[in-house]
């Protein structure tokens, strides 16, 4: 897609999204300032090509916010957000429909996100409707690959016209929408068959002089053609195309997300922000959609970003992640390196609280982190982590760590990644911090 | 009553709890709904037994059945629930209506009432959701110190199975509301939240006894509420789903806490959970729960590492390894089932789902012991015999519609 072959699919940049709270009269009177949450505060990351980048953190860190806004479904407070080179806050009305359908999204809760007054087949074609699919495309080509069967006719006598809109209904290859055409001679005179979506593409054969003319055209109005995609899209998730005219109150919890990701997948998108699409779900159906999502990645060539805090999962689907805390991403890395050799006491930590599908080497009690997360609305004063963590020393609360490169492709925001720091002579902080750290909530 | 007449394996002395055959209904509009079916276990000293399954499976139903806590249209239709309490058997022997059996007592044949006053000092449950699970209008010291009032008055007069939260009902609002300041709780109460607060982790408990539900965080919250639950000093400690609601590392600081209280009040908890992890990390022995049974049981050992129910395989594969990401998963395939009692089938309820399905599981499997001291069972006819494909069922026997 992008001209270089190695510049990201999605860049972000410094994104920040801040919520104002609404000031009350008093407020105003008092000149007081408004507070914000903020809710991501300053992250930046790259989505390659066919990659999937997971996204993974505690509840109120911000990574759902980062998704959502990434899709300009909520405005950044600042910061840049380009997909497939070009700025999202430049594009104009026309571009921007045109990235929505390039970038979808499937969300966490399969219950709430589905219109329950609407069948499964029209939850999945609004996306068509309003992009006004399916529609040519003028650059691909519609060829018919011809067999000619029986005596009478040979391959010199057939000619084959293949209307240019039929990429409406046959999905295109390189450019080429091909459909095979199989011409015989039949009781009732020369019948032409196409191999596929009979119900959708009609031939008529007229005769002329020396041979017959076929022509294939679209024999079906797009309200068909959309129910038809609907159809085998429900089937590619592993649905029933006769479930189609179900509403969503009739399907199980794990059948609701197919049918989210089918919804995603209508209009083709390259990109798909997955917010939580598993956490809602039980394991053994969780393991079914996190197979179907792979599959699909396979097929489609889809690039996720993958929003989660279940660790596990962020391991089994991901290439590489980001681990995000109070707003700011503070380590990302391939996920085996980062899995392995976690450079962050964030990730470490995060890690280390996971509990093991396993009866061996079960120890007494997990290495756990103090406190809760403080409120977004008032972070703690330099590196965020400092009120939690257990290799907090005094230079953690006066200045907040930059990025520090601890491996290939790989960063933490940490001082300790630093040999030559100032953190490494000043006093470990401790309980003391910690303590102030959970008054610093209330 | 005597117990001589059952079948089943004799009480031991080191059960605190012993469940049999224990069966929850709801009858529902749509139909009788079979939401837990025949569920037998024990629960020993000092143990943490493990409650796992799906959605739907019965594991909530059952929590609620041994505190008599289930609601209509549900009702607990069989079963025994025998709980060790000598005091108690001592006050009933002599009653032939209620099941007697040594120190154990059948809580199912006793009065209502008497369940009633159990809850609390002998039971206690920690539910999910911190947030709907305390009175947001109350401050949360003081439903702390309602719990210990409670206990404190069961041990002034252990010998009264009156239910001792009666009297805080609508004559104590009115006259309360009449003569101010004269609460359920007491100082002293309040003295012994503020412990119990600080037990359990909560920072600067003084200040906090007098704050709202809402202004605690969820782990806080879920805090406050081991708080209330260890308030009654219960033998029985319930914890349906504690950590569901919270984040991985909030969770982590739950679960080594509930370890902590357990080991040092020398309690039994139950721990009703969908997460195969946390069973592993915390339990001694697990029941693993599908469509309402028990299908298989037995220490974490056995079940995890020698599992013969398809099903307890199924889950454990479906999980992805932290430590070792495998390229592709191995989910169940399908759905949990309803449980509408007509549309049930009297076949292994998961037989739909079963990549080993054969013809003999067409009929209700019987618990099979698998090994030698009775410990580890499986209702599965697995346990018997090796699967034999020349029997496996055809793969369109249930219909194609299985997803």
């Amino acid at each position: 897609m992008s001209d270089a072959p190695d510049a990201p699919l999605l860049a972000v940049e410094g994104l920040r999204k801040y919520y104002a709270d609404e000031r009350s009269l008093l407020d105003r009177l008092l000149g007081a300032e408004a507070e914000s949450v903020k809710a991501v505060d300053g992250v930046s990351f790259e989505v390659a090509e066919g990659e999937t980048l997971g996204l993974v953190g505690e509840s109120g860190c911000g990574k759902s916010t980062t998704g959502e806004t990434v899709l300009r479904l909520r405005e950044a407070t600042e910061g840049r957000v380009a997909f497939d080179g070009r700025d999202l806050s430049e594009l104009t009305d026309a571009e921007l429909t045109e990235f929505r359908k390039r970038a979808q999204i499937v969300f966490q809760d399969p219950f709430s996100s589905l219109d329950p007054r609407m069948t499964a087949g029209d939850i999945v074609t609004e996306g068509l409707r309003i992009h006004g699919l399916p529609r040519s495309d003028p650059t691909v080509e519609a060829v018919a690959d011809v067999t000619v069967e029986g005596d009478s006719l040979s391959a010199g006598d057939v000619a084959v016209r293949v209307d240019d809109d039929v990429d409406r209904v046959v999905d295109a290859e390189q450019r080429v929408a091909r459909v095979a055409v199989t011409v015989r001679e039949a009781e009732e005179g020369i019948v032409a068959e196409i191999d596929r979506e009979p119900d959708l593409l009609g031939t008529t054969v007229e005769s002329i002089e020396d041979g017959v003319v076929v022509t294939v055209s679209v024999d079906a109005s797009d309200r068909q053609i959309r129910r038809a995609r609907a159809g085998s899209l429900l089937e590619r998730v592993g649905l029933s195309a006769d479930q189609i005219d179900r509403y969503p109150h009739e399907f199980s919890g794990g059948q609701r997300q197919r049918i989210g990701i089918a919804r995603a997948l209508a209009v083709d998108p390259e990109f798909i922000v997955l917010d939580e699409p598993v956490s809602a779900l039980d394991v053994s159906v969780q393991a079914q959609i996190l197979n179907l999502l792979d599959d699909l990645q396979d097929e489609f060539g889809l690039t996720y970003l993958f929003i989660a805090h279940n660790l596990s999962v962020v391991r089994h689907i991901c290439d590489r992640v980001a681990v995000m805390y109070l707003g700011e991403i503070v380590e990302t890395g391939p996920v085996d390196e980062l899995f392995a050799d976690p450079a962050h006491p964030y990730t470490r930590a995060l890690l280390s609280s996971v509990p093991r599908v396993t009866t061996d080497d079960r120890d007494e009690g997990f290495e756990t982190l103090r406190g809760d997360v403080p409120s977004p609305r008032n972070p703690p004063a330099g590196c965020r982590f400092h009120t939690r963590c257990p290799e907090a020393r005094a230079a953690c609360r006066e200045s907040a760590p930059p990025a520090y490169d601890v491996g290939e492709r790989r960063s933490a925001t940490c001082f300790r990644a630093d040999d030559d720091h100032a953190y490494w002579e000043s006093d470990p902080i401790g309980e003391n911090a910690r303590a102030a750290g959970d008054g610093a909530e209330d | 009553m005597s117990r001589g007449a059952r079948a089943a394996p004799a009480l031991r002395s080191d059960d605190v709890l012993s469940v049999e055959d224990l069966s929850t209904r709801f009858f529902t509009e749509e139909g009788q709904v079979n939401a837990v079916e025949s569920v037998s276990f024990d629960l020993r000293d000092n143990e943490i037994l493990g409650i796992v399954g799906e959605s739907g499976s019965g594991k909530s139903v059952t929590a609620l059945s041994l505190i008599d806590l289930v609601e209509s249209p549900g009702r607990i239709t069989e079963g025994e629930i025998w709980y060790r309490d000598p005091d108690l058997a001592d006050e009933f022997r002599a009653d032939d209506a209620v099941g007697v059996d040594g120190d154990h007592v059948d809580l199912r044949t006793v009065p209502p009432r008497v369940r009633r006053s159990l809850r609390g000092p002998s039971f206690s449950t920690i539910f999910q959701d911190p947030m709907s699970s305390f009175n947001p209008s109350i401050t949360v010291g003081e439903q702390i110190a309602e719990a210990v009032e409670v206990q404190r008055r069961a041990n002034a007069n252990p010998r009264s199975t009156r239910s001792r939260t009666q009297g805080y009902g609508l004559g104590q609002y009115l006259i309360d509301g009449i003569v101010p300041g004269r609460g359920y709780t007491s100082d002293e109460s309040t003295e012994r939240a503020v412990e119990l607060l600080e037990r359990v982790g909560i920072p600067d408990p003084a200040e906090r006894v007098d704050e709202y539900p809402g202004e605690f965080s969820g782990g806080m919250l879920q805090r406050a509420m081991i708080a209330q639950a260890l308030a009654g000093e219960p033998d029985v400690l319930i914890a349906d789903e504690p950590t569901t609601a919270l984040d991985v590392t909030i969770q982590a600081q739950i679960l080594n806490l509930l370890r902590e209280v357990q080991a040092e009040r020398g309690m039994s908890i139950v721990l009703i959970t969908h997460d195969l992890g946390v069973i592993a990390e915390m339990c001694d022995r697990v029941c693993v729960m599908y469509a309402g049974e028990v299908v298989e049981r037995g220490t974490l050992d056995a079940v995890f590492d020698d599992s013969v129910h398809p099903y307890t395989e199924g889950l454990l594969g479906s999980i992805p390894d932290l430590e070792d990401p495998r390229p592709r998963l191995q989910p169940i395939e399908g759905n949990v089932p309803g449980l509408i009692d007509a549309e049930m089938d009297d076949r292994c309820y998961f037989a739909d789902r079963c990549p080993k399905a054969m013809e003999s599981c067409l009929e209700k499997p019987a618990e099979r012991v698998v090994d030698a001291d009775a410990e580890h069972g499986a209702k599965c006819v697995l346990a018997d015999r090796p699967y034999d494909p020349s029997e496996a069922l055809p793969e369109d026997h249930f219909g194609g519609d299985a997803e």
